[in-house]
Formats: structure tokens, C-alpha cells, sequence
């Protein structure tokens, strides 16, 4: 196997890894963590296929993913403490202020 | 290491291409800008009862990009790139920035009253839609991918606050949550089909990409079809198609009104905007195979948007399952578009897809801003809430069955001629059965838009509701309300300007795709 090919099983792999941790966790702590294990697997598909395309795009967009996620950690964990602050316990299912 | 040395190579002999043109082209963008940091600084420094003043500049920025945008309206053709490629200043980009920012002027029209009596902050709500709409702008314009993604994440972070902004209540964090994770969620997913696209075709540039799917033949190549997919599934979640809307719902109904009108139309006109550049200038060679896939989740998306809509008690969840549903009119057109091979027909697809977008703006956001003033008078958004409003605020509900009618689609409003573009593209195209579908729809939508003018004309208010009418402010909301009537009624009786300004903005698309298979 070339060493393209596996980098792309192993970020495919680390992809459908973090997709199933947001599918079937329910703490939206670790539902977030798995969501940024999906990033970095896109990382690494960014660098591997930027190698064997010879581009430097795929670095930078990296740098434009890491960047990305850091606003996204900063926003994300203000509206997890947030509603950690209401509750005092964090589960998926037990928000169901709304339905239908 | 040879790889190393590439890199360095091509970045040591890649051309300057940065120049005073480049922030010409971008000035529109640089206006938002500066005004959203201008906000964030005075909001800093005023007392708290001046703060509201704030709104003046955050319109005055707009009104000034707008008048930019006008300017640089025909200024462009394709050629006409900033910052090597990233960022076109086209007819369509400018079509789009004017959509944006009338959103944004009406958002901020809307939005003092409520946010005032509810506590939420109103120096930075101003500040983060001023950003979210800079967000909106860049994807508008966007002409590479690694472009399309940080502005869409622009939009969606600053909308990710902005659910959140009701502290005091708990549906608000609620909504926000879900928002958020599902939000990034359908990031990562659109991300990794950025990175397959990349590495299928060894680019990020959307020019570049169509080209060397036609130099190579990738049009069939599995890795490429995965990473179309990919991007229609992220680009569905950020426009609320069926079945990814899951999240709608909840973020409308727990975000402040004000912020679900804005995310109502707003990032909805953005994700439209980077579908059509990616799927149209990007992929066209494609075609075949996403103007199936974008059918079938029109049909889901109408059918189910309007079907739940019917069941709903809130009039807020109502207009969220109302807004799902026009996504679906509006992913018409956009089939429409591959089904042709003609310049004028496909012209007719795309400008259907741009002008309904322009219309939704006015409609749906009048439709929030009444929904907006019944709130703040009657405490609830609930059909309820909506009984007699013909006896007891008569403007406002003749406004509001305007907007209502406009949404089903009945002329003269400009919502029918809406309807009536897309179905046509799509009925021209080889799509009639799209075409009936929606038809079809917007009968059952009158159901639910119906029973409202209904409830503000036939039922009475109660003596006891009536006592408890509550005072409010209405100064920007009428002059909003009045904006958005006079735009729907002129879009429906004289739509002549603004569907040349849509065939314009239609034409660098269809240009782009000529230009690359004529190579």
C-alpha cells in the first residue's frame, strides 16, 4: 500500500470513529471532543492528499480548519458551562425543553 | 523532502497578487467590517441608555455597503478576482452582499424593542450580526473553497451566539446547544468532502477544480461523486433541508425572534449562495448526478416543512417549519439548473433561485417582525396570541396578512412571482413533476398561513388578554414593517428591476461554465 492510501484509511477511519462518538454519546462534552477528532481526521486527509498533489493548499487549509475549531471550542464550551450552570448535570436527553 | 522544496518553489514563484484593486473590490466587506469593530469598541465605552444609539451606525454601515455594492454592480466580470482567486467581485457576489445586507438593515430595525425589554444586550447582538453578515458577504464572493469555508463559519459561529443570547431563558441555551452541535457537526462533514474534492482534482479553487474534472475525466470518479455528497450534506444543514433540518426547529423557537428572523433568512441566502458556487462553478460536470440528489430533497424538504407546519401551536415554530419548507421552493430552481444545456434556460434557473431569495428576505422578515410586536404587546407567541389583532392594532395586521399571503404565494404580492419563476425554470427544464409537487405545497401551505388571518379577523380578544395588553415601542418596527410591505408589493406588480438585477447576477455562473468547457 502506498503511503496515501493509508493515510486515508486511517483518517477515514478516525472520521467514521468520531462520527459514531457524536451519534452515540450523550454527554455533549464528549459529543464535541468526538466532533474535533472528525476535524483532525479531516487534517490528515488535508496533508496527505496536499503530499501527493504536490499544492501547499492543503496545509493551508489546515492551518484555516485549526483555526476554525478553536472559535468553535471557545464558543461551544460558553454554551456548555452555560447550561451546566442551570442544571448542574449534563445529558443530551435531558434536554427536552422543547418538543414536537 | 522533494516535496518540501516544491512548496517552498511554488510559494517563492507564485505572483504578487495583491494590490490597492484588491480592497477596491473587496470595499463593501472592509465597510462591515469596520463598522461591526467601530460597534464593539463604543459599546464599550457608552453609558448603558445610549447604547440602543448604536443601532444608527450599525444601519448607517450597511446603508454605506450598500451604496458600495451598487457601485461596484457591473464593475466585474469573472476575471475580475481579489487575493489570488479567493475572493470574485462579480454580479452574482453583488446580488448576493445586497440580499445580506437588506437583512441585516431589517434585523437591526426589529430587533431594539424586544432585546430592550428582555435584557439582552443590545451593543453586541448589533456587533455579531454585523459579523455574521461579513460572514455571509465573503461566501457570497468566495471563489475557492478554503474562502466558502471561513465565511460559512463566520455566519454560523456568530449565529451559534446569537441563540444563545437570551441568558434568562432556558429554551435559549437549549436551542443554542443543539445548534451548535450539530452545527460543527455538519461542519466536519462538509470539510471532508472539501478535502476529497482537493484531493481528487488538486485544488481548492472552484475554476480550477471544474477545469481539471475536465481535463482528467473525473466526472464519474467515485472519490470526487463522495466528496459532492459530503458538501451537499454539510451545505444542507446550514440551509435546513429535509433531512437535516433537525435542528430548526428548537434553535428558532429557543433563539430571541429577533435572531430566528435573522437566521430565518440570512445564513439560509449564504448556504444557497455556496451551493451555487461550488455546485454550479465548481462541479457543473457533475450535474447529472447532484441535480437528482438536490430534486429529491426539494420534494422531502417541501412536502415535510409544510406538513409539520400545519400541526404547530406557536406561530414561531410554525414560521421555523415554514422556512424549512421554502428551502425546498427554492432547491427547485437549483435542480432546475442541470437539466439544460442552453445559456438562457439555465439563466432562468438560477435567477429564479436568486430573485426567491430576495423576495423570502422581505416576507419572511416581515412576517418575524409582526410576530416580533405581538410578542412584546401579548407576552407569547402563540396563535392565541394573534386573536382579534385586526381590532387591536389594525395597520400591523393588515401587514401581517400581507406578508402571510405573500408567503402562500398569491399575487399580487411579491411571493407569488417567486413561486412563479422557480416552477417556471423548473417546468421548462424537464422538471414538471417538481413543479406539481410544489404547486401542490403551496396549497397545503395556505392551510396554516390562512388559520392566522383568520384568528387576527374572526376571533375576538378576550376582556382579560385585552387588560393585559402590554405597552411597547414601535418606532423601528413600523418603519421596518412599512419597508418590507411596499418592497413585497412592488416585487409583485413591478418585479422588471430586480429580475434584470437577478439575470445579471445569474449570467458570471453560466458564464464561468462556458468559459471552462469552451477550453
Amino acid at each position: 500500500m502506498s503511503s496515501i492510501t493509508i493515510a486515508m484509511v486511517v483518517s477515514a477511519l478516525v472520521f467514521t470513529i468520531g462520527a459514531c462518538g457524536v451519534l452515540l454519546r450523550r454527554n455533549p462534552l464528549v459529543q464535541f471532543m468526538s466532533i474535533e477528532l472528525m476535524l483532525n481526521a479531516v487534517n490528515l486527509a488535508f496533508i496527505s492528499f496536499g503530499g501527493a498533489n504536490g499544492s501547499a493548499e492543503g496545509q493551508v487549509f489546515v492551518l484555516m480548519v485549526l483555526t476554525v475549531a478553536a472559535a468553535e471550542a471557545v464558543i461551544g464550551l460558553g454554551i456548555i458551562v452555560a447550561m451546566f450552570r442551570r442544571r448542574r448535570r449534563m445529558d443530551v436527553d435531558d434536554i427536552k425543553v422543547m418538543e414536537g | 523532502m522533494s516535496f518540501l522544496t516544491n512548496t517552498l518553489l511554488q510559494i517563492s514563484t507564485a505572483k504578487p497578487s495583491f494590490s490597492g484593486d484588491d480592497l477596491y473590490r473587496i470595499l463593501p466587506e472592509l465597510i462591515v467590517l469596520v463598522m461591526a469593530v467601530l460597534i464593539v469598541i463604543l459599546d464599550l465605552f457608552l453609558p448603558k441608555r445610549s447604547r440602543p444609539a448604536l443601532g444608527y451606525l450599525a444601519i448607517a454601515g450597511y446603508v454605506a455597503a450598500l451604496v458600495a455594492t451598487a457601485s461596484l454592480f457591473y464593475y466585474g466580470n469573472p476575471n475580475k478576482t481579489s487575493f489570488s482567486g479567493m475572493f470574485i467581485r462579480d454580479d452574482f457576489s453583488s446580488f448576493f452582499e445586497i440580499i445580506f445586507l437588506i437583512s441585516g438593515i431589517l434585523v437591526v430595525l426589529v430587533t431594539p424593542s424586544y432585546s430592550l425589554k428582555r435584557g439582552i444586550p443590545i451593543g453586541e447582538t448589533y456587533a455579531i450580526q454585523a459579523f455574521s453578515v461579513l460572514g455571509m458577504m465573503i461566501v457570497g464572493a468566495s471563489g475557492d473553497l478554503m474562502a466558502i469555508f471561513v465565511g460559512i463559519e463566520l455566519t454560523s459561529i456568530c449565529s451559534y451566539i446569537l441563540t444563545g443570547f437570551a441568558r434568562n431563558d432556558p429554551g435559549s441555551a437549549e436551542g443554542s446547544l443543539k445548534y451548535f452541535l450539530l452545527g460543527i457537526f455538519a461542519t466536519a462533514i462538509l470539510v471532508y468532502g472539501m478535502t476529497w474534492t482537493f484531493g481528487m482534482t488538486g485544488s481548492t479553487n472552484l475554476v480550477a477544480i471544474s477545469q481539471s474534472i475536465q481535463r482528467n475525466g473525473l466526472a464519474t470518479d467515485p472519490g470526487l461523486t463522495l466528496g459532492m455528497l459530503l458538501m451537499v450534506v454539510g451545505f444542507g444543514f446550514k440551509i435546513a433541508a429535509v433531512p437535516f433540518h433537525l435542528w430548526t426547529p428548537d434553535a428558532y423557537e429557543g433563539a430571541p425572534t429577533p435572531v430566528a428572523a435573522f437566521m430565518s433568512v440570512g445564513p439560509k441566502a449564504a448556504g444557497f449562495a455556496a451551493l451555487l458556487r461550488v455546485l454550479i462553478q465548481g462541479l457543473p460536470e457533475l450535474a447529472a448526478q447532484w441535480s437528482v440528489i438536490i430534486a429529491v430533497l426539494a420534494v422531502l424538504t417541501m412536502t415535510l416543512g409544510n406538513v409539520v407546519a400545519i400541526a404547530q401551536t406557536s406561530v414561531k415554530r410554525m414560521l421555523a417549519y415554514s422556512s424549512i419548507a421554502h428551502t425546498g421552493y427554492i432547491m427547485v430552481g437549483l435542480a432546475a439548473y442541470a437539466n439544460t444545456s442552453s445559456p438562457e434556460r439555465q439563466n432562468d434557473a438560477i435567477s429564479s433561485v436568486l430573485i426567491y431569495s430576495l423576495i423570502y428576505v422581505f416576507m419572511n422578515m416581515g412576517a418575524f417582525a409582526i410576530l416580533i410586536y405581538v410578542q412584546n404587546r401579548q407576552g407569547g407567541p402563540d396563535v392565541d396570541d394573534f386573536d382579534g389583532l385586526g381590532t387591536w392594532a389594525p395597520g400591523i395586521a393588515l401587514a401581517m396578512a400581507f406578508c402571510l399571503l405573500s408567503l402562500t404565494g398569491i399575487p399580487p404580492t411579491g411571493g407569488f412571482l417567486g413561486k412563479f419563476y422557480v416552477f417556471r425554470a423548473a417546468i421548462d427544464n424537464g422538471y414538471t413533476w417538481l413543479a406539481i409537487v410544489g404547486v401542490l405545497n403551496s396549497a397545503v401551505s395556505a392551510f396554516f398561513y390562512l388559520r392566522i388571518i383568520y384568528t387576527m379577523y374572526f376571533n375576538p380578544l378576550k376582556d382579560e388578554a385585552r387588560a393585559k395588553l402590554q405597552p411597547t415601542k414601535t418606532g423601528f418596527i413600523t418603519a421596518g414593517v412599512v419597508v418590507i410591505c411596499i418592497a413585497i408589493l412592488l416585487l409583485g406588480i413591478f418585479p422588471d428591476p430586480a429580475l434584470n438585477l437577478a439575470r445579471d447576477g445569474a449570467n458570471p455562473l453560466i458564464y464561468v461554465v462556458r468559459a471552462t468547457s469552451g477550453s
